[in-house]
């Protein structure tokens, strides 16, 4: 983006009503709402019914961040770090809002956060952390126990 | 019921099966997907959903027997590569395994297949397996007890066969390579390391295809001297 010109707004419209006025240079993140705003419909309010304010805000402040060309690679790294650390139902409405609007490094930067809390967990565990209730019928245990019970054994036989 | 201590209950819920999917398809150790799929019955679609979109799905390392990796494989309809390897605590697949996964959709988009030290499969669950692999360009049979029966379906199944590793299989003869290589006309490399073929085998089987790699090389040079390896 030149300098040189003024800069072009975007103006969101959360699900709760709260507008957010956006440069056009962070807005293009938005993947799958960027041809409203490309399509000269500039100054018209793009309403995004389906994320919160608070959601909306958070996932702004990561595209104002991204959108830097200033900031260095280990400040952006530490940022993202940072950006994930919310409670779980914040960081699975970032995910779902990440998802909607088709931001990628969002998306990969979310799931990878949650894909981490899973890794080297039981079912068990995996249920406590994320308040599961195990809706499994005895069958479907025992049909879920032949895949996991192999990889018991290699736990007890670790320790 | 749980969720009494204060906390909302099932906030991942808010998460579609897609969206789950997508999580799980970033978990790149097979033993957390197998856990993912044992917490209740939206993850375990979620994890079918993930093994759809997977490429390749390797089975090193894990304890698992016929039935857990039929079940696998069978939701695994995009996978171009399945590696089924020996590991340190014995895996379990025999014959059975075998023609179950033959079953599989994906069996016949396959490119490559690794059955590496699987002592307990013979020449009818490979053949099984191998007749449906059509689309096989690589191979590993290392530390397996086939004889030439299974070479004859490679040879008759797989012409896209570019590579394939024989590495310890004493029981296939002079007769499978020189069949497989006449057959497989796109065959680059064959790695024979301790098998017991003569070495005027691989000259007949350099003047049918002279462009073929006979690995190890050194073995070519001196036959006698080259190390058998060690099970």
């Amino acid at each position: 983006m030149s300098s040189t010109e003024a800069k072009k707004m975007v103006v969101l419209k959360s699900f709760d009503g709260v507008t957010f006025e956006v440069e056009e240079s962070v807005a293009v993140q938005f993947e799958s709402i960027r041809h409203m705003f490309e399509d000269n419909l500039a100054g018209s309010v793009i309403p995004l019914s389906n994320i919160k304010s608070e959601i909306l805000s958070k996932v702004i402040d990561y595209c104002k961040r991204h959108a830097d060309d200033t900031t260095d690679e280990e400040d952006l790294k530490a940022f993202d770090a940072d950006f994930v650390k919310v409670e779980h139902g914040t960081l699975f409405d970032i995910i779902r809002a990440a998802n909607y609007l088709n931001i990628k490094s969002l998306l990969d930067l979310t799931c990878q956060t949650v894909a981490d809390m899973i890794k080297g967990k039981t079912p068990a565990e995996i249920r406590e952390l994320f308040n599961i209730s195990d809706e499994f019928t005895p069958e479907e245990e025992e049909e879920a126990s032949i895949i996991t019970r192999f990889i018991y054994m290699d736990r007890y036989a670790d320790c | 019921m749980r969720g009494e201590g204060g906390k909302e209950e099932g906030e991942i819920d808010r998460l579609p099966i897609d969206l789950l999917a997508h999580i799980f398809s970033l978990l790149t150790c097979f033993n957390d997907l197998a856990q993912a799929s044992g917490v209740c019955r939206k993850w375990r679609q979620g994890v079918k959903e993930s093994l759809a979109r997977k490429e390749k799905l390797s089975f090193a390392g894990c304890k698992l027997d016929d039935e857990s990796v039929t079940r696998l494989v069978l939701h695994a309809y995009g996978l171009k590569e399945l590696c089924i390897p020996r590991s340190r605590w014995g895996c379990q697949i025999t014959d059975h395994g075998l023609h179950q996964l033959s079953k599989a959709k994906c069996i016949s988009n396959l490119v490559s297949i690794s059955l590496w030290g699987l002592t307990g499969i013979t020449d009818k669950g490979v053949g099984q397996l191998i007749s449906r692999a059509t689309s096989l360009q690589h191979l590993n049979i290392g530390g397996t007890f086939i004889t030439d029966a299974s070479v004859v379906v490679i040879a008759e199944s797989c012409p896209h066969l570019k590579t394939i590793v024989f590495w310890g299989c004493h029981h296939v003869t002079e007769d499978g390579l020189i069949l497989l290589v006449n057959k497989c006309r796109k065959l680059e490399s064959i790695n024979a390391w301790g098998m017991r073929v003569p070495l005027e085998c691989f000259i007949v089987l350099l003047t049918i295809s002279p462009a073929l790699k006979i690995l190890p090389k050194a073995m070519l040079l001196d036959a006698e001297r080259a190390p058998m390896p060690v099970f």
